[in-house]
């Protein structure tokens, strides 16, 4: 187990240090002149080059890479060019807001998505699953702000039990701000719920063919006992692994719903930097992102390998 | 092949294409799906001649108006008709998606084709970096992207290559992979194909459907991605009509003009949902074509017709009476196991024989009532110490299986649960049968361990089946269908799996086991050599029919049915080389379900058939001993007067060896890292171990060994497909490079290699004669015209018909594929032909017309063979020299009389002893390896020490064995001395050979 965690755990770190390239090289190093961006057509030349140099911006690149890890990792993410706040608190707080929403989502969508994906894999082919497949399949297919205006429409406008906007305050405890999360939950939830029903479906289908399945039939036990103890064992194994990749799609999705919903999380902060070329805090947002994707896959990884006796871990 | 014939093989290929479009159309989620895209491409190509009006005319007088008729969807809030903004808005979704994952899919099957065939660090480091760009969620690297390039249509496209592309290479890479290994692709590597044309005729054809499901799924992934791009105000700007957009600008005013956001919106959704349905369909049409569907058939749901019952005085433990089975196959019932019946009693081993195809398998499903989903049970009885299985209700189902009918499965490994312990899968069947208590269960889990002679019970009950070998999984399975004291076992080739060692061992047990117990056994396979060692009586199936049930003795001593004597007369023995001793072939191949007339089901193929045969069913007569046959002809057979003539190659010499080696092998050593990785370390397999071998021209030699013995890699490193890690290759005299690439065209012609599967012996994308004439082309440089026209005359010298070159391999038999392979390997006028295990997936009459046909090609076209076989009967019937291999290293090495010779190698002997022979009457020395996983380094001593049942003592572990030279030309690698090896008595005794089964025609 040492020895793959170590494994896992350089490649996290060396993935993260490609994603920060990648990330940073996009922000700062394409066209564009960061300095006319921020302070304005009107700014003059001079002002523009104590602006540069105040940023460094004329450093050679990998110095100003350089810097700009030394300081993410140490926790110095830098000040806003629009706000001229820190950057740190105002992400991490906007963070706290996105994980409530993902949390939310987690929690109806995984095992929903895999009920239904468990109901169809058992009765394929039949009127079940045939219901669960079309049906997931147009839901996956909905982008999230197409469901969630159509659930805004019926909710909010036609039936006025739950607000349109779900613009709260910073700091509102969780229950009070939990009508303002139903929507945005229910949006994200339809986008997941197809995706986990039709992977725990596959992976149920897929299983029900092995020959091990026909050997614990043979062997006298109850049909109810083979899918129990022996199809789902089996299936929903690789599961887990699947709710950890929806993770970066949630999020995605999530970037979305929070500005159809103006609930104020870190998707709808990244718009708001990307709009006003804020690339510090554009680059924080990215990292943040990033690094909450690899950690569920690495949660996923070890989980998996932790609940299946065939991968040795050495 | 004329140019007419081109013309129509292209009309049948498109007729092919279109057909497998079909299933699409015919599902009606897909059909939908076909159809919301056909009318959004439509919109797409043709918006401008169908919106009434363009996108920005504001018609004030009309702004905020419902749907009408002169404005379907109504108008927006600045008086935009919002029907005709929607129709122009396609194209630009539809065109930019499509753009983005055209170029997606072309630069991502470019590079997964390259990533994947290539392999090494450059694939290492391609799959990092695309693992690293998926952890981007896609709308944020999007986001970024465009907030950097600015928001151009030139942007999104680049967006979405870069978003997808990682995607569309890994599934390509996937395919590449899986396609990279198979036989065809490995022959064009030896027939020096270029590089290109190996991945864009040989893998890549293989990997199109995988990757036109992919491309379906990432085109519905891109529009998404547009519209929310849109959405977010990203990627495009207002006044145009793109959907997200649209709707993102009329969600302000969704109270006064609803309309103008639904109907965007809506757009959105049918298109997205009509690519994923049509994508869908795809998959299923493309991926899983001709799949069963439906969970196992728990129960017989068809009614059983009724059948006459059984008289009191039958009081066998199981009698099966006029058993019907039928699969449902294009829409109709076909017999599968047709009106067969037979008894088994108490304590006896009755085996059922047949080919594949005849039905074997099925009927023991019948009995077990676990058919697959398209079958059902027609007719019959099959009563169980007077119970009629057939007619169980489905409750007293559960109490059949596992309880009264217990089952050993063919492939222990993939029949037990992998992630459960060896001791819960045992202890749930004691508890749900006997029920008893955990702790209980426990105790008789252990017991029936011993029973089936494992030494540490409590450790295999707490290993998980991947923890143990192929014999030890079997063991268990046998204890597990023990552990209810089952009155039938029915045993589906228990050993067909394993290797002839653990055979040996696993039959001795079950002959063990099976006499203590007094349970009736039903032992279903298609080796005589089994049959021979463990029946008491047998039950030959042809074409689900029975045809023949004698009791074993006299079934191999005077087969009464055409079909047993082809059969018998078809399997290679210990001891007959094949320069005396023809093999019989069968002719012509087994006919598909449901294909019987009022005729005897063999007399296409029987060499004794008469008009009667043609025109009536026979009659399953009773012969005086109580044997039964279903044949007209069976007294003329039994008094010696019918003879049957099987069509065979002439048995003479061969042109004589003449003494110069076309290939020479010193000390070829390859060893596997385990793959050594970034921060994990390497482990290594020693697969060749220092071989030194040599082929001379016309000759055969050939390589025996249990698998994993290395047989296979060194062939493989011989050709070239590995590369040698040290060791020198001689080819005619002169030095052969390791690595394929640095070989000559004359040297590549000279090696041609033939590999074990049929299935992937051809191209499934090339005719026959496509893939025939190409190493005519590359090998020996003919013009396109000349290489078809001797394409025909290599599948004349193969026997096959000349029409076979119009034909695809998914049209030939696994016979007939290897035919194929075998003339593309000559038409290169090889001097040497490798061939790797070439019949061992074969059935026997079928591996008899092979080993016949290579023969005779051996004389007609001259040229040596290495063979590589597990079989030791099928080297001792082909090969004029025998190496025996174990663990990478030469054991023995001498002519074929010799090795089956003494002195033997300890291991030799062993192999010899453990054969079993299609004789009853012969008997064979019980010398019996243990089935150990030996692993890791073999360190100094011999590498047969684990096992070895003669070791000398502490020598054998510690120091190298010698090479002892015999007096011919061979050797033996062991610290035993020769004098004391020629002591050891031969291993089979009194083998009785070939007798009346049919003269050669």
């Amino acid at each position: 187990m040492g020895r793959y965690l170590v494994r896992r755990l350089g490649f996290l770190v060396l993935t993260v240090l490609f994603t920060s390239m990648l990330v940073f090289a996009v922000t700062r190093f394409l066209p564009g002149d960061v300095a006319r961006i921020v302070l304005g057509r009107e700014a003059g030349e001079a002002a523009l080059e104590r602006f540069r140099e105040q940023l460094g911006l004329l450093d050679p690149a990998p110095v100003q890479y350089g810097r700009w890890l030394g300081g993410f990792v140490v926790g110095d993410w830098g000040t806003s060019y629009s706000t001229g706040g820190e950057i740190r608190p105002l992400v991490m707080a906007r963070l706290g807001n996105s994980l409530r929403l993902a949390g939310l989502t987690l929690v109806i969508a995984v095992p929903l998505g895999i009920l239904l994906g468990v109901v169809a894999g058992l009765y394929e082919g039949r009127s079940a699953d045939a219901a669960i497949s079309v049906g997931t399949l147009a839901v996956v297919g909905l982008p999230e702000f197409v469901t969630g205006l159509a659930l805004v429409h019926v909710f909010a406008h036609v039936l006025g039990v739950l607000p349109a906007s779900s613009a709260i305050r910073p700091g509102t405890p969780f229950f009070e701000a939990l009508p303002a999360l139903v929507l945005p939950a229910l949006t994200a939830t339809f986008v997941m719920l197809g995706y986990v029903a039709r992977l725990t479906r596959a992976q149920v289908v897929e299983e029900l063919r092995r020959p091990y399945v026909r050997t614990a039939v043979l062997k006298g036990l109850s049909w109810r006992r083979v899918v129990l103890r022996h199809v789902l064992r089996n299936a929903l194994l690789p599961t887990v692994t699947v709710v950890a990749i929806s993770f970066g799609w949630l999020i995605g999705g999530i970037i979305v719903i929070e500005n159809v919903f103006n609930y104020p999380g870190l998707g709808r902060l990244l718009l708001f930097a990307i709009d006003r070329r804020d690339f510090p805090l554009l680059t924080a947002i990215s990292m943040v992102v990033v690094l909450g994707v690899l950690l569920a896959n690495l949660a996923a990884d070890l989980l998996y390998a932790w609940l299946n006796p065939r991968i040795r871990l050495d | 092949m004329t140019h007419a014939g081109g013309g129509n093989g292209d009309k049948r290929r498109r007729a092919r294409r279109l057909a497998a479009l079909v299933p699409l159309l015919s599902r009606p989620s897909s059909a939908v799906g076909a159809l919301l895209v056909a009318v959004f491409l439509l919109f797409a190509i043709f918006g401008p001649w169908i919106a009434p009006y363009s996108a920005t005319q504001q018609i004030r007088l009309h702004a905020r108006q419902g749907p009408s008729a002169t404005h379907f969807f109504g108008t927006d809030h600045l008086g935009r008709d919002v029907f005709s903004r929607v129709v122009l808005g396609t194209r630009s979704v539809v065109g930019l998606a499509g753009l983005g994952t055209a170029l997606a899919v072309v630069a991502g099957t470019l590079v997964g084709l390259a990533s994947g065939y290539r392999g090494g660090w450059l694939d290492e480091v391609v799959m990092r970096l695309f693992d690293s760009l998926l952890a981007i969620p896609a709308l944020l690297l999007a986001l970024l992207f465009l907030g950097a390039l600015g928001p151009t249509r030139t942007g999104v496209a680049l967006v979405l290559l870069v978003v997808y592309m990682p995607i569309v290479a890994r599934v390509v890479r996937a395919q590449v992979l899986a396609t990279k290994p198979k036989a065809f692709v490995e022959m064009a590597r030896l027939q020096g194909e270029s590089l290109p044309r190996i991945l864009l005729r040989e893998i890549l054809p293989s990997a199109l459907p995988a990757l036109s499901v992919e491309a379906a799924l990432r085109f519905s992934y891109a529009i998404f991605l547009v519209a929310s791009l849109g959405f977010l105000g990203v990627g495009v700007g207002p006044p145009s009509p793109n959907w997200g957009l649209m709707v993102s600008e009329a969600r302000h005013y969704a109270t006064l003009t609803p309309w103008a956001l639904f109907f965007p919106a809506g757009a959105i959704a049918l298109l997205v949902v009509g690519v994923n349905l049509t994508a869908d369909g795809l998959k299923q049409a493309l991926l899983e074509p001709g799949r069963v569907r439906g969970r196992p058939n728990l129960a017989t749901r068809a009614p059983v017709e009724p059948a006459e019952g059984l008289s009191p005085e039958d009081k066998a433990l199981l009698s099966v009476r006029k058993l019907t089975v039928e699969y449902r196959q294009d829409g109709r019932w076909s017999g599968a196991v047709r009106d067969v019946s037979f008894d088994v009693q108490a304590g006896e081993v009755c085996a059922v024989v047949g080919e594949s195809g005849s039905g074997k398998s099925t009927l023991a499903l019948a009995l077990l009532r676990h058919l697959s989903p398209n079958g059902r049970t027609r007719s019959g009885v099959a009563e169980l110490a007077g119970d009629d299985v057939l007619r169980l209700p489905a409750s007293a189902l559960q109490e059949l299986r596992g309880r009264r009918v217990a089952l050993v499965p063919q492939d222990p490994q993939v029949s037990l649960n992998p992630s459960l312990r060896i001791g819960e899968q045992m202890a749930e069947q004691i508890r749900v049968h006997q029920g008893r208590g955990r702790k209980d269960a426990h105790k008789r889990v252990l017991g029936l361990l011993g029973d089936v002679d494992i030494v540490e019970p409590a450790r295999v009950a707490a290993s998980y089946p991947h923890q143990l070998s192929g014999g030890m999984q079997q063991r268990v399975m046998l204890a597990m269908a023990l552990s209810a004291d089952p009155e039938l076992l029915i045993l589906d080739e228990p050993t067909t799996g394993l290797d002839v060692t653990t055979q040996a061992v696993v039959l001795d047990l079950l002959r063990k086991v099976i006499a203590r117990r007094r349970a009736a056994a039903l032992y279903i396979t298609h080796n005589l050599g089994v049959v021979a060692q463990i029946a008491g009586r047998v039950v030959v199936l042809y074409a689900g029919e029975l045809v023949e049930e004698a009791p074993v003795a006299e079934l191999y001593e005077r087969p009464l049915h055409p079909y047993t004597l082809g059969l018998m007369a078809s399997v290679p023995r210990l001891g007959e080389a094949g320069r005396e001793v023809a093999l019989a072939a069968i002719p012509g191949r087994i006919p598909a379900l449901g294909a019987h007339a009022d005729a005897c089901v063999f007399a296409p193929r029987c060499p004794l058939a008469v008009e009667v045969c043609r025109t009536r069913r026979p009659e399953l007569e009773v012969a005086d001993d109580g044997r039964r046959v279903r044949c007209v002809r069976w007294q003329e057979i039994c008094a010696g007067e019918a003879v049957p003539r099987w069509p065979a190659e002439e048995a003479s010499d061969v042109l004589r060896a003449e003494r110069r080696p076309v290939l020479e092998v010193r000390g070829v050593h390859k060893h596997f890292g385990r793959r050594r990785r970034l921060f994990s370390p390497g482990g290594r397999l020693r697969a060749v171990d220092g071989v030194d071998l040599r082929v001379d021209a016309g000759q055969t030699v050939g390589l025996v060994g249990e698998s994993g013995s290395g047989k296979s890699t060194l062939a493989r490193a011989v050709a070239g497909l590995e590369i040698a890690d040290a060791g020198d290759l001689a080819l005619l005299g002169e030095g052969l490079p390791r690595s394929l690439s640095r070989r000559q065209r004359d040297q590549l012609s000279a090696l041609q290699m033939v590999f074990q599967n049929p299935d992937e012996a051809l191209n499934p994308y090339l005719t026959v004669g496509e893939a025939l004439a190409r190493p005519l082309v590359r090998l020996r440089g003919h013009a396109r015209g000349r290489a078809t026209q001797e394409s025909l005359e290599l599948l004349e010298l193969v026997r096959l018909p000349q029409g076979y070159a119009e034909r695809r391999p998914q049209e030939l038999s696994g016979g007939e594929r290897q035919r194929v392979a075998l003339a593309r390997a000559f038409a290169a006028h090889p001097r040497l032909i490798m061939l790797d295990e070439p019949t061992s997936s074969l059935d026997v009459s079928v591996q008899a017309s092979l080993l016949n046909l290579l023969q005779a090609l051996q004389r007609s076209e001259g040229g040596a063979y290495l063979f590589i076989s597990h079989d030791l009967a099928v080297v001792g019937h082909l090969a004029d020299v025998v190496a025996v291999m174990y663990r990478g290293r030469l054991m023995e090495l001498g002519p074929t009389s010799e090795v089956f010779a003494p002195p033997y190698h300890p291991y030799t002997e062993a192999l010899l002893a453990s054969v079993p022979l299609a004789d009853p009457k012969a008997t064979q020395a019980q010398v019996r390896l243990a089935d150990v996983h030996v692993e890791g380094d073999p360190g100094a001593g011999c590498p047969f020490v684990a096992r070895c049942p003669r070791k000398l003592g502490e020598v054998c572990e510690t120091e190298a064995p010698p090479w002892r030279l015999t007096e011919g030309e061979g050797g033996i690698l062991c610290h035993i001395p020769l004098a004391e090896l020629r002591e050891l008595q031969p291993p089979v005794f009194r083998f009785s050979g070939r007798r009346h089964y049919g003269g050669d025609g």
